[in-house]
C-alpha cells in the first residue's frame, strides 16, 4: 500500500472479457484543482460491473480499474477544494457532477454537461453525453474505479459526503449508489395512496427500491426474482411480497394481486443481463452471448406488459445500446410513462444517509461477503454466480 | 513559408492557430460547407451563464487564450489587434495577429487573422437562451482560399473536432471553474507487475454463467413479441 513514495497501489483491473486481476498500478494523483485523493476502506461490487466484465458495454479498455461504490478517508486535496479536510471519512457518489451546469443546478447531476472527458464518444452513440462515472466504460469518462487502495475523486466538493457516526463501512458503502438508485426509482413512480409497486430484480438495488417505495407511501410492494435467498431477504428486510418467476406465472399473479388492474408502477432493477423465457428470451440470449450489441431486456418487457393503464415504468437497470422486441405497442396503447436514468448522487446521497442513519433503510445485511482486494477475482466469481448466498461482496483494500 | 514544410508540421501549426485565433465554443454539431475553396465551420453550445458574463470571458483575450490549452499567450496590442502565440511542433512557437472586426458587447465578436498560418475569419454570437438556460453561443469560422495550401493537411473532421474541443473547454471553465482531465488516470495498462502470463498468473478467468434452461412457460404467452 505504498503511496508516499508513489511506488504503486493495488487495484482490481478488467483485463478482457470475463477476466479481472489485481495489479499494482501507478498512484492516483491530483490532476484538477477540485480533486481529492481518497484512501479506500470499503468498495462494493455492483450488478452493472458484470455487464462491464462480460464485455457487453462498449469502450472498456484493458487495464481499467473497476468499482464505483466506496467509502474512505480523504488523504489529499487539490487547491480548489473548499468543503473537505484531510482525515475525514467520506462516502462518494458514483456519478460525478460539476455543480455549475444547468443539469447540476436543477438537480439532475447524473446528466452533468462537464464531467465526461470523452463526451464526444458518447455523443456519437447517444446524441448527448451523460456525467462521468467511476470505474466504468470510457463512454462515461473511463475514470479509475474504487477497487483500489487509493482513488482520485474529481469535483470532490460536490461528490464526497461525510459519513454520519454509527454507520459502518459495510453498511454505508451503499449510500454511494445502490440506495440512491433505489430511492430515485421509487421517486420516479410518483407513488400515491393505495399504489401497488412491482419490482423486477431482488439484487441490492431492487430490494432498496422496494424499501424506498414503501417509505414513499406504497400500499404494497412485490419483488420478482428467481433466487430464493434473495427473495427471502426482500421479504425480511424490505418488507416486500415476493414472486419467484421460475415457479409462478408472474403476469397472472400480479393481475390477481391487483384484481385485474396491474401494478400502478413497475420498477426494473435488472438491466441488460435480464433473463427472459420463451422464444424472445432464447433469441436475446443468443445475440447477447455472441455480443451482437443487443441488450437483453426481458424484465423491461415484463414490466411494460404487467403495468396498469396509465402507469409508470421506472428503469434503473443499466443498458448500453439497443434492444430488440421492445413492446412499444403496449406502451402506446396503455398510455404508459417510461422513466429512467442513472441516479443523481448529489441529490439523493444526503437523503440516503439521513434515512440510513435513522434506521429507515437497513443496508448492512446486503453485505454477505467481505474480503481483501487480493481476493477480487474470487469475489466477482461468487457475485456473478450468486453462489454461497452472495448478495453483495465488499472489498476492503486496506486489508 | 508554406512550401517544403511537411504536412505534419502544418497540421500542428494549423491546429494551434485554429484554436488560438478562432477561439471558441463546444460544438454539438459541426457542419462543413464547401464554398468554392472556402471552408466553413459552425459550432454551437449553450453556456449556463448570462450573455454579459460569457461575452466578458470571451472578450478578455489573454484569459480566453489561457483557457484553450494550446495557446502560449495572447498580447493585446490595442483595442482591435492582438498577437497570439501558439504551440508549434516540438517546443517551437508560432505567432500571428488577430484583428477584431466587430465588437458588440453581449452580442457579437468578429475577427480576421490574415497573417495566421491558417488565414481565416471568425464570428461568435451570443444570444440569451430561452427559459433561463444561459447563453446560446454560435461560432462561425471560414478558412480563406489563400490559405488553401496551409489548410491542406487538415481534414474537415480534425478541424471540427478541434473547434468542438475548444468550445467544450470554454463551457467547462465558465460553468465548472475547470476543465476536467482524463490525463494521468491510473490503470492496469501501466501496471508495475503486469506479467506476460501465458496462463494468467495472478489473474482469474470467470467461468461463464450457465444460461438457465428455457422454462416450460407455466402461463400462456402474454403477447410479448416473439
Amino acid at each position: 500500500m505504498a503511496r508516499d513514495g508513489g511506488t504503486g497501489v493495488k487495484a482490481l483491473c478488467w483485463e478482457g472479457v470475463n477476466k479481472v486481476a489485481v495489479r499494482t498500478v501507478p498512484d492516483p494523483r491530483i490532476e484538477n484543482a477540485g480533486d481529492a485523493i481518497v484512501r479506500v476502506t470499503a468498495s462494493s461490487v455492483c450488478g452493472s460491473d458484470l455487464h462491464l466484465i462480460g464485455g457487453y458495454v462498449p469502450a472498456m479498455r484493458e487495464g481499467d480499474i473497476l468499482g464505483h461504490e466506496f467509502v474512505g478517508e480523504v488523504v489529499e486535496l487539490g487547491p480548489g477544494v473548499r468543503t473537505l479536510r484531510t482525515g475525514e471519512r467520506v462516502v462518494v457518489g458514483s456519478t460525478i457532477g460539476c455543480g455549475g451546469c444547468w443539469y447540476c443546478d436543477t438537480g439532475r447531476w447524473s446528466l452533468c454537461d462537464n464531467t465526461n472527458p470523452n463526451a464526444e464518444l458518447s455523443e456519437r452513440l447517444w446524441g448527448q453525453s451523460p456525467a462521468g462515472v467511476f470505474g466504468s466504460s470510457h463512454l462515461t469518462g473511463g475514470f479509475a474505479g474504487s477497487h483500489a487502495e487509493y482513488v482520485r475523486v474529481p469535483f470532490a466538493d460536490h461528490g464526497a459526503y461525510r459519513v454520519p457516526l454509527g454507520l459502518d463501512d459495510d453498511a454505508v458503502v451503499y449510500a454511494s449508489d445502490a440506495v440512491p438508485t433505489g430511492w430515485m426509482a421509487a421517486e420516479m413512480c410518483d407513488i400515491s395512496d393505495g399504489d401497488v409497486v412491482a419490482v423486477w430484480g431482488a439484487g441490492a438495488v431492487g430490494q432498496l427500491a422496494a424499501r424506498s417505495a414503501l417509505l414513499l407511501g406504497a400500499e404494497r410492494v412485490v419483488v420478482i426474482d428467481r433466487y430464493p435467498d434473495r427473495l427471502a431477504a426482500a421479504r425480511d428486510n424490505a418488507g416486500a411480497h415476493t414472486l419467484d418467476y421460475r415457479t409462478t406465472d408472474v403476469q397472472g399473479a400480479l393481475r390477481e394481486l391487483t384484481a385485474g388492474r396491474g401494478p400502478d408502477a413497475c420498477i426494473e432493477a435488472v438491466g441488460m443481463g435480464a433473463d427472459s423465457d420463451g422464444l424472445t428470451g432464447v433469441y436475446d440470449r443468443a445475440r447477447h452471448l455472441m455480443r451482437l450489441r443487443s441488450d437483453r431486456s426481458g424484465a423491461v418487457r415484463e414490466a411494460i406488459l404487467a403495468c396498469r393503464k396509465g402507469g409508470t415504468v421506472a428503469m434503473v437497470g443499466v443498458f448500453a445500446g439497443a434492444v430488440d422486441g421492445f413492446p412499444l405497442g403496449a406502451v402506446m396503447h396503455k398510455g404508459l410513462t417510461l422513466r429512467s436514468g442513472q441516479q443523481h448522487s448529489q441529490r439523493y446521497l444526503p437523503v440516503a444517509l439521513d434515512r440510513m442513519a435513522r434506521g429507515d433503510i437497513p443496508t448492512g445485511y446486503l453485505t454477505t461477503h467481505r474480503m481483501p482486494l487480493d481476493e477480487g477475482p474470487r469475489g466477482y466469481d461468487l457475485f456473478k454466480h450468486k453462489t454461497d448466498g452472495c448478495l453483495r461482496v465488499v472489498f476492503h483494500p486496506q486489508g | 513559408m508554406v512550401g517544403g514544410v511537411n504536412a505534419r508540421f502544418w497540421g500542428r501549426v494549423a491546429l494551434g492557430a485554429a484554436v488560438g485565433a478562432v477561439g471558441y465554443l463546444a460544438v454539438r454539431s459541426v457542419r462543413v460547407a464547401a464554398d468554392g475553396g472556402r471552408r466553413s465551420y459552425l459550432g454551437a453550445v449553450t453556456i449556463y451563464r448570462p450573455p454579459a458574463e460569457v461575452y466578458a470571458f470571451w472578450r478578455d483575450l489573454p484569459n480566453l487564450g489561457r483557457s484553450l490549452g494550446r495557446v502560449v499567450r495572447v498580447d493585446e496590442i490595442d483595442d482591435q489587434r492582438s498577437r497570439w502565440v501558439v504551440e508549434g511542433p516540438g517546443s517551437s512557437e508560432v505567432d500571428f495577429i488577430v484583428e477584431l472586426l466587430a465588437d458588440e458587447p453581449q452580442r457579437l465578436l468578429a475577427w480576421r487573422a490574415d497573417g495566421a498560418p491558417v488565414p481565416h475569419e471568425g464570428r461568435v454570437e451570443f444570444t440569451p437562451a430561452p427559459g433561463d438556460r444561459g447563453t446560446e453561443v454560435r461560432l462561425y469560422v471560414t478558412f480563406t482560399p489563400s490559405g488553401a495550401t496551409a489548410v491542406g493537411p487538415l481534414s474537415g473532421d480534425r478541424v471540427g473536432r478541434l473547434l468542438s474541443d475548444a468550445l467544450r473547454r470554454v463551457k467547462q471553465i465558465i460553468e465548472a471553474g475547470e476543465a476536467i482531465t482524463a490525463e494521468g488516470r491510473s490503470s492496469g495498462r501501466d501496471a508495475y507487475d503486469r506479467l506476460p502470463a501465458p496462463d494468467d498468473a495472478g489473474s482469474a478467468r470467470l467461468t461463464p454463467r450457465p444460461d438457465p434452461e428455457p422454462s416450460p412457460m407455466p402461463w400462456p404467452a402474454t403477447g410479448g413479441p416473439a
